[in-house]
């Protein structure tokens, strides 16, 4: 079911030049969808348009039917909570505060802290492996607890759609396959999650859909198999890499991995080394 | 949240009573026909017209610059009376007065607790020349039950203008010499115009005021004083000796030298008490300056013939 | 909130009742005894007989004192505490930002223009209503100044510090000059030089009930308010889009809790002229106290803005007695040295701006 739908979107910061440029993208419930793309691609410009933090140009994002920019923020933040790269939280604060955060869009002014809350708090909170270190304060956490305290963060704020943005960015590899586990298991609990990420592989093995962004474009969509062909990656990135095909522990199925590698100037472009892309999985 | 809404609470409630105290009043206690025996003047030159109608049995206490600007700092009686510092409603109501006196420059806030409190308070017209005096001197004999001291006081005050008067329509039909007031404690200098009681005392003592066509107290610079180039200089200081001071800055100013008040030694001391004298001691200051002017100027005279 | 703030809040709570109370036996006159002051105070609210004498009226004049010095403090020190969660910077303050004196030339241009016994709240004539209007331009004064600042100092609602600091010098610097040039211009009428005069050093003495009132309703106002800005503010030092994404309409916040503040330090300012750094002093020390969730320091701040200069006028007036010096004067012989202070404890930080 799509929850949150991009129609002939067009994104800029400050007019002159559009981020994105045309694009259409849907979101659907139950499904882990990845964006990936070089550098500049637009992929959190396009992340911030869908969590309604940037108007669009032109063209709409779709939410329930309405226009996203007709939603009150409360209402909104009900319904899309954002995963950001790096936060930052008021000194002092404690990590049970600070994914208390992610209920304000549920609380009223006057009323105190219901019950519903502190339960949601705390479901994060054992979400993100934090509930032992809820009393502590954010600013003494490592840059892998402070990732997980904000995803704890967005996690309390029951939203049906959840976007991150390049979650595994400063991460270890353990930490790594960590977070993509946590997002696919909101997936299959039926929200709609999408990943901004500059890991194709870890993209590769979780995700559901994989939408490939270039200059504010989507150049491809769907399986990993068939938007990570040789083919497609060479026109984004060039030839240096390597491609591959391993068993993803999610799908039970194999699906392509690549690797960074230097071909040598002497060599010219050709054959990939191993498999045949064209033939999909 | 709960701290939120117990201060809100507290906050509302000290409006309600604020507003509905703001209605109360208390009627004035003293009454208006009998003469007042605990009275409060608030400035000194209400001290120095009091002085002259009552005894210090009847004022319950002045303020404390009375004790450096009024006539009564060196009488006995007077010189112990309680002061207060500053013209607050609580130090008025402390003495527990039945009449209070209040200039027209008095902080309104606190005339207004005053009358609140339920006190009688006058308040006495400003006073800028003996006309005014006059009138409030007449204005406070009634309010006090003295009006046959006022009358007195008034008669003498009238001769001792028309004894000026005629001295100086002896002394002669030449044109007036032109005055300047000059004040400077070192932050630059301030003179006075017309609608002031140095104006009026200089008119009194047959000066003309060169600044005259001006308006109240003003800054006034060097160049200005230059410009002008008064016949005499009236310097008073506020504080001890300052006039001495006054009178060495401008001597010592090499710019000045061109001004022929400073050249020639035209220079007359008005102490402190007598340069802003909103009572009968406007008269007095009159009196010194017409002597001292009279003075200076027989002294330089033979210079004049230059 | 910490066991501390738990602790503390009542601890500020008890603190203020017994200023309150004991700035009722001790004033600019000789001390009463407590047994008077309270039945004094008891019969102000209408319980028991009135005090003899003047006694009652006295009693009545300390407790207007006291509450205006309450009302004052708290405000100041809640308008701070507002705007330095607005702006994200401690440095903040009505004083150091120009509020203050943006207020105080729009009660100056009030005062000009209603003549100088607009400070007067009983009206012979309509000055009834007269501190109303002079709090309502020294509002607008007030406003303009934020206004300018947030123009000038702040991008995407991010505030620089230096920039900050420096249009609180210009904003200063106009306000204080226009206001100058208005007494220079005035010089004759010496009712509205001594009014202006007032404003720009601040008196507790002789207010009236309605100028009571009027400090206190703005405070009230601004109560109102800070249920709607606290978990905002909190939110907002995540940064703007962090804290939209969570649901917060930061415009609307952010201009909230700035009117707010804008509002109770003219109110304050109005009633009792400028009175610097209790808008800087008192947030500071209690951030230390209770942290900095907005939710626990701004009520807490009102109680100890109130205790602050409450306090501070009790320690003048037992030791300095008749001759205690006007607030504002006696606030910037402390506050100064303490900004100083605050500014050796930071050096390190703001020698990197």
């Amino acid at each position: 079911m799509v929850m949150i739908e991009a129609r002939a979107l067009h994104l800029s910061f400050d007019g002159d030049r559009d981020v994105v440029a045309g694009l259409d993208l849907a979101l659907e419930g139950g499904r882990l969808a990845a964006l990936v793309g070089p550098n500049g691609a637009g992929k959190t410009t396009l992340l911030k348009a869908l969590a309604g933090l940037l108007e669009p140009r032109s063209g709409e994002i779709m939410l329930d039917g309405r226009s996203l920019e007709g939603f009150k923020p409360r209402e909104r933040a009900r319904r899309i909570a954002t995963v950001p790269q790096e936060g930052r939280a008021l000194q002092g604060t404690t990590v049970s505060e600070f994914v208390l955060g992610g209920r304000y869009a549920w609380r009223r002014p006057w009323s105190p802290l219901t019950a519903a809350d502190e339960a949601a708090v705390l479901a994060a909170l054992e979400s993100a492996d934090l509930a032992d270190r809820r009393e502590d304060r954010v600013e003494e956490l490592s840059g892998g607890e402070r990732q997980r305290a904000l995803f704890a963060r967005a996690l309390a704020q029951d939203a049906e759609i959840l976007l991150v943005d390049e979650p595994t960015a400063a991460l270890d590899p353990r930490h790594q396959l960590w977070v993509f586990d946590r997002l696919a298991e909101q997936a299959d609990r039926g929200r709609a999650v999408l990943v901004v990420t500059h890991d194709l592989n870890l993209a590769s093995q979780y995700a559901d859909t994989m939408h490939l962004m270039a200059e504010g474009r989507l150049v491809a969509s769907g399986a990993a198999s068939e938007v990570l062909s040789a083919e497609v990656l060479e026109g984004l990135y060039g030839p240096d890499f390597l491609i591959g095909e391993e068993r993803s522990a999610r799908f039970g199925e194999p699906r392509p991995f690549i690797l960074p590698w230097r071909r040598g100037a002497d060599r010219p472009p050709e054959e990939p080394p191993r498999g045949d892309p064209a033939a999909g999985v | 949240m709960k701290t939120n809404l117990a201060l809100c609470l507290l906050t509302v409630a000290i409006v309600v009573f604020a507003a509905m105290r703001d209605d109360e009043r208390r009627t004035p206690s003293g009454l208006a026909g009998e003469p007042p025996r605990r009275i409060l003047p608030t400035t000194s030159d209400q001290v120095d017209m009091l002085s002259a109608l009552v005894g210090p049995e009847r004022v319950v206490a002045m303020p404390e610059q009375a004790l450096t600007w009024s006539r009564v700092a060196e009488a006995e009686g007077w010189r112990s009376l309680p002061t207060f510092a500053r013209f607050l409603a609580e130090f008025v109501l402390e003495s527990e007065p039945d009449l209070v006196l209040v200039s027209p420059f008095a902080e309104p806030d606190s005339v207004a607790r005053i009358r609140e409190s339920g006190l009688r308070t006058v308040e006495l017209p400003t006073r800028r020349n003996l006309d005014h005096v006059i009138a409030a001197l007449r204005r406070l004999g009634e309010i006090v039950g003295e009006t046959g001291r006022a009358g007195e006081l008034i008669a003498d005050l009238e001769a001792r203008r028309d004894a000026l008067v005629a001295s100086r329509t002896r002394s002669g039909e030449g044109p007036r010499p032109r005055a300047l007031s000059y004040t400077n404690f070192g932050s630059g200098g301030w003179s006075a115009g017309c609608d002031t009681t140095i104006h009026a005392a200089m008119r009194l003592a047959g000066l003309d005021n060169a600044l005259g066509d001006r308006v109240g107290h003003f800054e006034f610079s060097f160049e200005e004083l230059l410009a002008v180039d008064p016949d005499l200089i009236i310097v008073s200081g506020a504080f001890g000796e300052s006039a001495d001071t006054i009178e060495a800055l401008l001597r010592s100013e090499p710019g000045l030298a061109g001004v022929q008040a400073v050249v020639k030694g035209r220079i007359l001391r008005l102490p402190p008490r007598l340069a802003s004298a909103g009572s009968q001691e406007l008269l007095a200051a009159a009196e010194l300056l017409a002597r001292e002017a009279a003075r200076v100027l027989e002294r330089t005279a033979f210079e004049n013939d230059r | 909130m910490s066991r501390r703030a738990r602790i503390a809040r009542p601890i500020l709570l008890v603190l203020l009742l017994a200023l309150v109370l004991a700035s009722l036996v001790v004033g600019r006159t000789d001390s009463l005894s407590f047994t008077t002051a309270m039945r004094g105070a008891a019969a102000a609210v209408g319980l028991g007989s009135p005090l003899e004498g003047s006694l009652q009226a006295i009693v009545e004049l300390r407790l207007w004192r006291v509450l205006t010095a309450a009302g004052v403090g708290a405000a100041l020190a809640l308008s701070g505490a507002l705007l330095q969660g607005v702006f994200r910077n401690g440095l903040a303050s009505p004083g150091v930002i120009g509020v203050s004196s943006g207020a105080s030339l729009g009660a100056a241009t009030a005062i000009l223009l209603l003549g100088g016994e607009a400070s007067m709240s009983i009206g012979e004539s309509a000055g009834r209503f007269a501190p109303l209007i002079v709090t309502l331009a020294a509002f607008l004064g007030a406003a303009a100044a934020v206004g300018i600042v947030v123009v000038l100092a702040s991008r995407r609602g991010r505030v620089s510090m230096p920039a900050l600091l420096l249009t609180g010098i210009a904003v200063n610097a106009c306000c204080g000059g226009i206001q100058a040039a208005i007494q220079a211009f005035s010089l004759r009428d010496y009712q509205l030089i001594r009014a202006i005069f007032t404003w720009t050093f601040g008196s507790l003495d002789d207010k009236s009930a309605t100028q009571v009132a009027v400090v206190w309703s703005a405070l009230a106002l601004g109560l109102l308010v800070l249920p709607f800005v606290s978990t905002e503010l909190d939110l907002l030092a995540g940064g703007e889009e962090d804290a939209r994404s969570l649901g917060v309409r930061t415009g609307r916040s952010r201009a909230l809790a700035v009117g707010a503040a804008a509002l109770i330090a003219a109110a304050a300012v109005a009633v009792a002229g400028q009175i610097a750094f209790v808008g800087l002093i008192v947030p500071h020390l209690l951030r230390g106290l209770f942290g900095r969730g907005h939710r626990t320091l701004l009520p807490v701040c009102v109680l100890g803005g109130a205790v602050f200069l409450v306090g501070a006028e009790f320690l003048q007036l037992s030791v300095l007695g008749h001759s205690a010096l006007r607030p504002g004067t006696f606030m910037s012989l402390i506050g100064g040295p303490f900004f100083i202070v605050l500014l050796l404890r930071q050096k390190k930080e703001f020698m990197s701006w």
